[in-house]
């Protein structure tokens, strides 16, 4: 799956910083061996087939029924999610989702080990507009994929000794803000930097701004949508942005403005039916091979 | 929902010959376990990896830890 490929692609980096990369499944050791042939994954798959590591941990997904879904494997299965521990083995950090389907992505998983700032891909699109403030806009990840929460980052540089308001200032002011919109795609919770106080234009209170320059983060991943709406699964997604601002030095405000972009994210191949099937059949060779039962 | 003969695609766009109505294909409810909290030793690991090397991510950690990923499959 692509979040394995994506794991592999920052093994290295994670290397370099002292850390080491697991993966834990229900898969039977033959299927991971495919998977990692076919994928050049060189960091430990581990299998766990009777899910008793799962078990361990207590995050086994206790809505299967035993004899729910057995030609997938579905019984055992854990919760997704990610661990992070340090050489004692003690948990640091961790990050759990729901569905089985949703998983952070790469550069996500590097960036909350190394505690740094997730950083627009460099083979991924990103667009500049430069008005009166300039505002860059791209992805986290070279290509958006079904379910994989990648960051939609929006790096905005406010010009040396202008400021613009943020979020609690006064009613008269416009805060700057950011929508993302875009058919197939969820948006999280945008994420804003720290605002700094101000006195600004005879307000006897502090009103929060920002200087400089400041990044804003934008949780976003591929919903099915894009397979519904049509026969054909699109190569990429348009994804607008609208940086909405007001801006003003000491002496004079401008009017408030918006910046709007329209930034083009490729789409990895969102669905694999036939890594399914390989799947399914690969479990049902083993068995006539071993004449035992691996579901 | 598509939906042809024994192809079925969840709201996620999951592919499973399985039918939507599935608990397996279904969201878990709001309360579901996480395992070992922040600052908790998590259980042993000793597992065979895809070359069916036993390994022990205890001694296999790098000198400042490790990030361990639980997924669903390797094909999924």
């Amino acid at each position: 799956m692509t979040q394995l490929v994506q794991l592999q692609g920052i093994k290295e980096s994670l290397e370099v910083a002292g850390y080491s990369v697991f993966a834990i499944s229900n898969d039977p050791v033959e299927v991971l061996q495919d998977f990692a042939a076919k994928h050049d994954i060189a960091f430990p798959l581990l299998s766990d087939s009777d899910s008793a590591v799962i078990k361990a941990f207590g995050i086994m997904n206790q809505l299967i029924r035993p004899d729910e879904g057995q030609s997938m494997r579905w019984y055992g299965i854990a919760y997704p999610g990610t661990y992070y521990v340090d050489a004692n083995m003690m948990v640091t950090d961790k990050d759990f989702h729901q569905h089985h389907a949703r998983r952070a992505s790469g550069s996500s998983v590097l960036a909350r080990v190394l505690g740094r700032e997730t950083e627009i891909h460099s083979d991924a699109e990103s667009v500049d507009v430069s008005e009166r403030i300039n505002v860059t806009i791209g992805l986290s990840e070279p290509k958006l994929q079904l379910e994989v929460i990648s960051q939609l980052l929006v790096d905005i540089e406010i010009p040396q000794g202008m400021h613009a308001y943020a979020s609690g200032a006064p009613d008269q002011f416009s805060c700057l803000t950011v929508e993302v919109e875009g058919d197939g795609i969820r948006i999280g919770d945008v994420s804003w930097p720290a605002s700094e106080p101000m006195n600004t234009l005879g307000i006897e209170e502090e009103v929060p701004v920002y200087t400089g320059r400041i990044r804003v983060s934008v949780p976003i991943t591929v919903t099915s949508d894009v397979i519904r709406l049509g026969h054909e699964i699109p190569d990429s997604l348009q994804v607008s942005v609208v940086v909405s601002f007001q801006i003003c030095d000491d002496y004079e405000c401008f009017l408030p403005e918006s910046i709007e972009a329209t930034l083009n994210c490729a789409l990895a191949r969102l669905v694999e039916p036939e890594g399914l099937s390989t799947y399914a059949d690969r479990v049902e060779a083993l068995e006539a091979e071993t004449g035992k039962p691996v579901r | 929902m598509s939906q042809t003969e024994n192809q079925y695609y969840d709201e996620f766009g999951f592919y499973s010959p399985q039918e939507l109505t599935r608990a397996t294909r279904r969201q878990p409810e709001k309360d579901f376990h996480t395992g070992p909290d922040v600052g908790e030793v998590v259980p042993a690991v000793v597992l065979p990896d895809q070359n069916g090397d036993l390994i022990n991510v205890a001694e296999s950690l790098g000198p400042n830890g490790g990030v361990v990923v639980f997924h669903r499959s390797a094909y999924w």
